[in-house]
């Protein structure tokens, strides 16, 4: 007998783990990432010492990921009364009483008709959305509640198994970009063992309420911070202290990171809430791809019709509130899966109820699956030695035709054994928006929708775009130095800070939409990243710059405003110091095609260009020293033009410096402002994109507060008045490409070209955003963005060292087919590519 | 051999709730035997008394439920016989019910009365006498169990989850010992909330079963004794409990020559309890680091211990608002295993009902001048204090050093307002208390 309460699978997961966790596996969630080859040989990873793999690799679902939502249907459903065989009479022989008649099923086929609970199963079968798995179980079936939902959960091919992982799990152990803490979530007060790893879980999250910790209270706040003090104090009492220390950690992290989930607070049965969250989080996009979600109530022993139809029956309505809650831009990369430990018997029993048996079927859903019925109904004619009916589809032939088509891993390798693929059951996950009612029907692939953006409306992750505006250059003005500012509180391990940035210097109080910013780390004390997002939003798994331990590396940033003119500032590992300058901003100011009296004139807008170098220091010989200054004549050359231009984009590159220090790139004949484009300690190679304003002449000074450097600068595109131009539009960063995820690094001979349009990027895009991360370099060298069908240039967008790991913002003109390529100057290097922003063409 | 501090302690925790600092003191220095002696005499166990809520009108059952639930934690919290309870407690998470299947307090509250009684008692009679409570016989649908349909319910949990575990019998054993159960039904009235065990012969299957590899009529009874003295099963048997109790007591995952050698007392002593605990508590095992940092507090635990050191009742810490979210509502097991341990009580989602329930316990003792002192002493002793106040026995020093200076922090900033509320909050939340 099962509890009806939905969260049944909390316990039957920690029933099913044979083993104490030991402390180790867990500790090692948060401390360790491991770097999974991916796809064939996801099984066999190697360390990435020292360094936070996560920092970069913890993007939001790309383009092409799948996300799979599990239910656990808790107590053994009954697979006969789900898909009712109305054409069987031996069903309604032996089944007597309990079966339920032909007029009150909801018919799907001549021979089937469902459960008179599933009216949305239904109309969504009927839109070929739905694939239906009869006879799905396993030999030599358990039918003991535990031992057989520990083999549906553990999901490997050895039934002597007792690893407390399950498939999930052991998947979730592969991906290599991971977020920290957000990897998957599971619903409940415990994580079960399907979606436990090796090295990860799942992150269990209540279905109720947010989690304690988001209270901005001065004292609670500085009581949290005590809490969080017991980290340190735990291991004193043992290694289930530390455990427990670490979950209230945990918790108080991810308290900042999922309170607006909760808001409004979701409503309706345990599984609809499930399922609201489920579709909130998807839609904010920050990289959750598996989902577990749980229903009990299936143990129908006694007076089954109606205790079956009333959880399946809530099964339906969770279903109908999750699709409709699903922004439709995702959906075609969501696919639901439904489980049960088993079957039921074939004969009634005495209590209008059914006692614990072997198969029972599956729903698999979606936009992008097969819609129909799969596998076969068994035999009833022909039962085994226990009265049992014989299962025809292993139900790992399920997870392994799911894990390779929707989560591109490696099914053998995960299930520890070769299971059939069910072919055709589910097309690959596509970003094309899913547009509803254009299901091809039965036996169709998916709800097109496909090409484009689709229906207008899509949604952008992370929150609505920033409308379209023009670009403003400043002369950089700091915002923030936590090295000296207001008693220099440097940014601790997973701390945040909240910056204004609308209102202050010379942005506007109102009317912004984005600002361009150049973000520093400075003398961090661990390896780790920096993510810079719109404040008041979720933040999102990403990473703006990501460094090395007592590293100092600049990066520019493009980030949207919050609704409050701030965007927040997040360090992820040790403590930071973080310095922040604004070098402009994108107003809602109009542009040339939509500027009219009643606007006002048109604001400058951007031209992107091929890059193009215009100062090379090397080859003159002659370093750029301290106290000197540098003055570069930026209008009219390479592509800008001599008037009319408001600022250029360069990509500067420091390299050879003889003193730590910093350069500063301010409009010719202003006073040096206090402000750093570029940072670096000495031998440093460093890139930097920088958006200079003009000053007298057209010209931009450059000077090095210590020792001497070599400077090297690429125009890469200008803003200026006028028409030609495009409008600016900031996106929350969607990763394009992560070279390591399928093991193909670059080189000299191998090139990639990248789409950059599509979801979120018209085709009409005349430039892109990217920010563009080398690791792994196996040589010094160079990364080389360009657009498409031209040539490449002798230009670099990013440089470095043997082993470094470098990001930079990189603004890209769009070439031919909506791509740009990308060189790597290297035998072998890993790229990752995330996109930030676009301009309009 | 004379007993430290921090074995008394923790022999107190695990055979009780919590270890108050005075009873520690009065026993440190005696010798082992006779402190386990003491902590087993139960002779000042309480008489049991039924919950007055239970004589509310019939229909009003989820008050009734509330009233049987809140009486049993204060008489956990009260008790000067703690080991009866926690005997009771580990029985109700062995032969576990759910208030939601058996919806009759009078059948929950005759059963868990049963438990109480039988807490300490032999091992055979008490599991007899459980499969015949109507609480369990509606649990487990064996009132439904007929000759002409077996529900094998109550017959496969017997075998796989009460006496022996899985691998110990075969499926045919099941389907025999369901048969052999069929007819031990009861008399139900659900007007006036009456259930008695009664046997019905018309239901009860009187053919050949096979059960053990012995065929022969079977009765359901005859299945427990046949359980308990066949020479195969038998060790299982006394394995099986021996090693729950280990995992209930000391820490999970029990060595196997602990096992063995506290199965050979229990079966010696014909299968009663006291011995068994005796030899349990006398285990050297049970005061090594390992075991003693070895098990998390349930929130059953975690709320009694809490209860008890401030002297509150189950209405003012409001249990029927937060046992269910922390996870352990009595009567409301997960399903028919009962509860966990450990892992299962640390996640993200459980630390923060726990959070949220010791923020509301703690605002509410503050507004009570509980700790209303602290901001008199010097913050080493405000902390230490605090500690002494929630029972912590051997703090850290790590933890009493963070706490010292959060309250030296907070002084400083003139924000010593809220230290009462905010040093129970963080003592609440601290990992020593919420170790068992």
């Amino acid at each position: 007998m099962l509890s009806h309460d939905h969260e049944a699978g909390d316990a039957l997961a920690a029933l099913s783990t044979p083993v104490e966790h030991s402390e180790i596996g867990w500790s090692r969630r948060r401390f360790l990432q491991v770097v999974a080859a991916g796809g064939a040989t996801a099984a066999a990873g190697t360390m990435l010492p020292g360094a936070w793999r996560e920092a970069w690799a913890a993007p939001p679902v790309g383009p092409t990921d799948g996300i799979l939502v599990l239910i656990g249907m808790y107590g053994g459903n009954d697979g006969l009364n789900t898909v009712v065989p109305v054409g069987n009479a031996e069903y309604y022989a032996k089944r007597g009483a309990v079966a339920l008649q032909p007029s009150a099923t909801l018919p799907i086929t001549p021979e089937f008709g469902l459960n008179p609970g599933l009216a949305f199963v239904q109309s969504e079968y009927q839109g070929g959305r739905v694939a239906i798995v009869n006879g799905v179980g396993y030999p030599q079936y358990d039918r003991s509640h535990f031992s057989s939902m520990d083999l549906w959960m553990r999901g490997l091919a050895s039934r002597a198994s007792t690893s407390p992982t399950g498939w999930i799990g052991r998947w979730l152990d592969g991906i290599g970009p991971a977020g920290d803490l957000l990897q998957g979530v599971s619903f409940g007060n415990s994580v079960p063992l399907v979606v436990r790893g090796n090295l990860r879980n799942a992150t269990a999250m209540p279905t109720d309420q947010g989690f304690f910790g988001s209270s901005k209270d001065v004292d609670a706040r500085a009581a949290f911070a005590a809490l969080r003090g017991m980290g340190a104090t735990a291991p004193a009492t043992g290694p289930w202290g530390v455990e427990l220390a670490k979950a209230q950690i945990d918790l108080l992290d991810l308290a900042d990171a999922t309170t607006p989930f909760y808001t409004p607070a979701p409503s309706g049965s345990g599984l609809v809430r499930q399922l609201t969250l489920t579709a909130r989080m998807i839609n904010a996009n920050i990289g959750l791809r598996v989902f577990n979600a749980s229903l009990g109530g299936f143990d129908t022993h006694t007076n089954e019709q109606t205790s079956q139809q009333r959880a399946l029956g809530d099964l339906d309505t969770a279903l109908k509130a999750f699709w409709g809650a699903l922004d439709p831009a995702f959906a075609n990369r969501v696919t639901v899966m439904t489980f049960s430990e088993f079957g039921r018997e074939l004969r009634g029993n005495a209590s209008g109820g059914t006692d614990h048996g072997a198969p029972s079927c599956m729903f698999v859903m979606g936009p992008r699956v097969a819609g129909g019925l799969y596998g076969a109904l068994p035999d009833l004619k022909t039962l085994d030695r226990s009265g049992q009916l014989t299962f025809n589809v292993d139900f790992r032939s399920i997870y392994a035709t799911l894990l390779e088509t929707w989560l591109h891993a490696d099914p053998d390798a995960l299930l520890g054994g070769r299971f059939d693929r069910v072919a055709n059951l589910v097309a690959v996950p596509t970003a094309a928006a899913y547009v509803p009612g254009t299901g091809t029907g039965g036996g169709g692939t998916g709800g097109g929708g496909t090409g484009g953006t689709g229906g207008g409306g899509v949604g952008v992750p992370g929150g609505p775009p920033s409308l379209p505006g023009t670009y403003r250059a400043l002369t950089p003005f700091r915002l923030v130095d936590t090295r000296i500012a207001q008693g220099g509180q440097a940014l601790i391990a997973q701390g945040s800070m909240s910056v204004k940035v609308a209102g202050v210097g010379a942005v506007p109080a109102v009317g912004v939409t984005a600002a361009m910013l150049n973000v520093t780390v400075d003398a961090p004390t661990s390896n780790g990243f920096v993510t810079v997002w719109p404040g008041g939003e979720v933040r999102p798994v990403a990473s703006n710059v990501n460094f090395t331990v007592g590293q100092t590396v600049p990066n520019l940033v493009l980030c949207k405003l919050g609704a409050d003119g701030t965007v927040g500032v997040y360090n992820h590992a040790g403590t930071s110091q973080v310095v922040i300058d604004v070098v402009g901003y994108f107003t809602t100011a109009p542009t040339s095609a939509t500027a009219t009296a009643a606007t006002g004139p048109a604001g400058p807008q951007l031209v992107a260009l091929p890059p193009a170098r215009v100062i090379d220091t090397r080859t003159a010989r002659a370093p750029l020293a301290a106290g000197a200054v540098l003055e570069l004549a930026l209008a009219g050359v390479a592509g800008v033009p001599a008037t009319g231009v408001d600022a250029v984009v360069i990509n500067l590159t420091v390299t050879e410096p003889t003193a730590p220090g910093f350069l500063t790139v301010w409009p010719a004949g202003e006073a040096k402002p206090l402000a750093s484009s570029l940072n670096f300690v000495r031998g440093q190679t460093v890139p930097n994109l920088i958006v200079a304003k003009l000053g007298a002449g057209g010209k931009v000074d450059v000077a090095v507060n210590a020792g001497a450097t070599q400077v090297v600068a690429d125009v890469v595109g200008y803003f200026a008045a006028g028409t030609g131009g495009g409008m600016g539009i900031a996106l929350s960063p969607r990763r394009l490409l992560d070279t390591r995820s399928t093991n193909a690094a670059l080189s000299y001979s191998k090139m990639a070209t990248l789409v950059v349009t599509g979801l979120d990027v018209p085709a009409n895009a005349g430039a892109v955003m990217l920010n563009v991360t080398v690791t792994e370099p196996t040589s010094a060298g160079f990364v080389t963005v360009w657009p498409a069908g031209t040539d490449r240039p002798l230009a670099s967008s990013l440089n470095f060292v043997s082993n470094q790991t470098v990001p930079n913002l990189v603004l890209a003109k769009v070439g031919a087919g909506g791509a740009v390529q990308l060189y790597t100057h290297s035998p072998s290097a890993h790229l990752v590519v995330d996109l930030v922003g676009y301009f309009t063409g | 051999m004379p007993m430290s501090d921090i074995d008394v302690a923790h022999l107190l925790r695990r055979s009780g709730f919590d270890a108050n600092p005075a009873e520690v003191a009065a026993l440190v220095g005696q010798e082992l035997t006779t402190v386990v002696d003491k902590v087993l005499d139960t002779t000042a166990n309480p008489a049991d008394t039924r919950p007055p809520a239970l004589d509310l009108p019939v229909d009003q059952t989820s008050q009734r439920l509330a009233g049987l639930r809140a009486a049993w934690h204060d008489r956990m919290a009260s008790t000067p016989t703690p080991i009866v309870e926690k005997m009771t407690l580990f029985w109700h998470g062995h032969f576990t019910t759910e208030a939601n299947d058996v919806y009759r307090p009078n059948a929950l509250y005759e059963q868990l009365a049963y438990y109480r009684a039988n807490a300490l008692g032999n091992y055979r009679t008490f599991a007899q006498g459980m499969s015949l409570q109507p609480a369990m016989l509606m649990y487990l649908d064996n009132d439904r169990n007929r000759k002409q349909s077996p529900n094998q319910n109550f017959g496969r949990e017997l075998l796989e989850l009460y006496l022996l575990g899985v691998g110990n019998y075969t499926e045919a054993d099941v389907i025999a010992c369901a048969a052999a159960w069929t007819g031990h039904s009861l008399v139900n009235d659900g007007a006036s909330d009456f259930a008695q065990y009664v046997f019905k012969p018309a239901d009860h299957d009187t053919g050949n079963k096979t059960f053990f590899g012995t065929t022969k009529n079977w009765d359901g009874p005859q299945i427990i004794d046949e359980v308990f003295d066949n020479v195969t099963s038998r060790p299982v048997v006394a394995k099986f409990l021996a090693a729950k109790l280990w995992s209930f007591f000391a820490k999970p995952l029990p060595p196997a020559n602990v096992v063995d050698e506290l199965a050979a007392v229990f079966i010696a002593a014909n299968f009663e309890l006291k011995p068994l605990l005796r030899a349990l508590f006398l285990r050297p095992e049970f005061y090594a680091a390992d075991v003693r940092s070895g098990l998390v507090r349930t929130p059953v635990e975690y709320v009694t211990s809490i209860m008890r050191s401030t002297a509150r009742t189950a209405q003012y810490v409001r249990t029927d608002q937060w046992m269910r979210s922390l996870g352990q509502e009595l009567w409301s097991p997960p399903n028919v295993s009962g509860w966990k341990s450990n892992a299962y009580w640390i996640s993200s989602v459980s630390a923060g009902y726990r959070a949220r329930f010791a923020d509301a316990l703690a605002t509410q003792l503050a507004k009570d001048k509980f700790l209303a002192d602290s901001a008199t002493k010097p913050p080493a002793e405000a902390v230490d204090a605090a500690l002494a106040a929630f029972h912590v026995t051997n703090p850290g020093a790590g933890l009493r050093t963070l706490l010292a200076d959060w309250v030296t922090r907070q002084r400083a900033a003139n924000r010593a307002a809220s230290e009462p509320r905010y040093l129970s909050l963080l003592v609440l939340l601290s990992p020593d208390i919420q170790l068992a």
